[in-house]
């Protein structure tokens, strides 16, 4: 063998190692990426993004119409991202903050970026958002008409992801009424490839009036207490 | 056409006097202009410092080296007046004159979404039968179509490259103006003033079709649109059948 020969062969036997230890590993991290472990660092990054209307402790801002996120469960905010960018949700000419979020959910390329973003989001802290409504309903007579909201969103609220209903628990007011109104209008919800969406629109319509919608918010606001 | 291939289609009646006035300003321009470039380096070079030589300083005030300026100044003003009365005769044409039309559309801008209401079969805005579409605007070959520009919240501009077409969308206003569509095909629409953080993100296609196909898409929208409207769902005070006429905002 030729002292180049020889050369190389060590060479060979020193880097081998290495390069199969890179390769294991590699295939671990995306492996393990693949298995449902979101990169935090990476929804962080993305997370900057939505800083300019959620704010960056996820409260939201309801001058701009972007409601309190922080703490949501990461299968609800992924659902949520998916249904903006295939245009389920958002899409509807009446939709104001809808059709905000219809292209910023573009900027998420891949499904591993929605999953980063909304594992981030979901490790957040829950924010408590102050109330914004002028008018407050009674939240005795709310919890009347929560009784039907109950059976997927929980008794105290939780969400249920079964159920694919978030919880209301820690959810500004303004968003809830104006989530409760968009589904009375079939603004929210009537997308094609929404069946949650779709049985809101039913399950509203047992809030007979605006009295009513009030009245179940300051129910649910009640349960945070 | 000089531009042709820098530009996209000429899909609108006016699109080819517009190009025809970039043409002329680029010639009227342009050809000056290499003649500048060509007499500055050719005079730096052909006077440039030489051994043994002193240079001359002048003040230029005497005729003999003003009348080189004065000469100068007779075609750039004239080129000048050309491109002002062909510009102020095409912008007359698009801006300020108002063709009757044989439909209308309403643009509503926001952000960062295009919300295009087309009439339905009757061909009149603000019945049930409207076609509300998000993003995309359908029209019909060689038709006149009068555009009510809107904008919900902050300026925008409706910009349809392939018209030639660019309005400001200003909050508060109503804007008029027209396009009468040449060739079939489906194009981009754009927001051209920065409006926010997802200005990059508010694309449109508009959807030129002949008539018969355009009819036959009308027809069977509106009918949809009649559907809807008809549906339990939107029978709630704030469904499409209450709204269209204003297309009411939902602000929360």
């Amino acid at each position: 063998m030729t002292l180049f020969g020889k050369f190389i062969g060590n060479t060979m036997i020193r880097v081998l190692p290495l390069v199969a230890a890179l390769a294991i590993g590699g295939f671990a991290i995306q492996a393990s990426a693949e298995d449902g472990e979101a990169d935090l660092e990476r929804g962080e990054e993305l997370y900057s993004l939505c800083v300019k209307c959620h704010k960056a402790d996820g409260g939201g801002d309801s001058a701009v119409l972007a409601p309190a996120i922080a703490g949501m469960p990461s299968w609800y905010v992924e659902k949520q991202l998916q249904n903006f960018k295939s245009g389920i949700r958002g899409l509807h000419a009446k939709d104001t903050g809808g059709l905000r979020m219809y292209p910023m959910s573009k900027w998420l390329r891949t499904e591993a970026d929605q999953e980063a973003v909304a594992a981030y989001v979901a490790n957040m802290p829950a924010t408590q958002p102050e109330r914004e409504l002028e008018e407050h309903g009674d939240a005795a007579k709310g919890a009347g008409y929560y009784a039907v909201c109950g059976a997927c969103h929980g008794a105290s609220g939780e969400g249920n992801e079964g159920m694919g209903a978030p919880p209301l628990i820690g959810q500004s007011d303004w968003y809830l009424k104006s989530s409760i109104e968009k589904y009375k209008a079939a603004i929210r919800g009537s997308g094609k490839g929404d069946p949650f969406g779709a049985a809101m629109i039913g399950m509203v319509a047992t809030l007979p009036d605006d009295n009513a919608i009030l009245d179940v918010i300051a129910h649910i606001q009640s349960l945070e207490k | 056409m000089i531009l042709d291939s820098l530009l996209p289609a000429a899909a609108s009646s006016y699109a080819a006097d517009i190009d025809t006035l970039f043409d002329v300003i680029t010639l009227l321009v342009g050809i000056p202009f290499l003649i500048s470039c060509y007499l500055f380096f050719a005079f730096i070079l052909r006077f440039k410092a030489k051994e043994g030589h002193k240079a001359m300083y002048i003040t230029g005030t005497e005729h003999k080296y003003m009348k080189w300026i004065h000469r100068a100044h007779i075609p750039i003003l004239t080129f000048d007046l050309v491109i002002v009365v062909m510009a102020v005769q095409v912008w007359y044409d698009v801006k300020q004159d108002l063709p009757e039309m044989e439909s209308e559309v309403r643009v509503i801008a926001q952000q960062w979404a295009w919300t295009f209401v087309h009439p339905g079969a009757d061909n009149v805005q603000g019945t049930a039968d409207d076609i509300t579409k998000i993003n995309e605007l359908h029209v019909s070959i060689d038709k006149l179509y009068h555009f009510k520009l809107e904008s919900r919240d902050v300026l925008h501009n409706f910009s349809v490259p392939v018209f030639r077409l660019k309005q400001d969308a200003v909050p508060g206003r109503v804007i008029t103006g027209w396009f009468e569509p040449v060739i079939a095909g489906e194009f981009d629409i754009q927001c051209a003033e920065i409006c926010g953080i997802g200005h990059g993100l508010m694309p449109a296609r508009i959807h030129i079709s002949s008539a018969s196909e355009h009819a036959a898409w009308v027809q069977r929208e509106s009918a949809a649109a009649l559907a809807q409207t008809h549906s339990p769902f939107t029978g709630v005070g704030t469904g499409p059948a209450n709204v269209k006429p204003e297309l009411q905002l939902v602000t929360r």
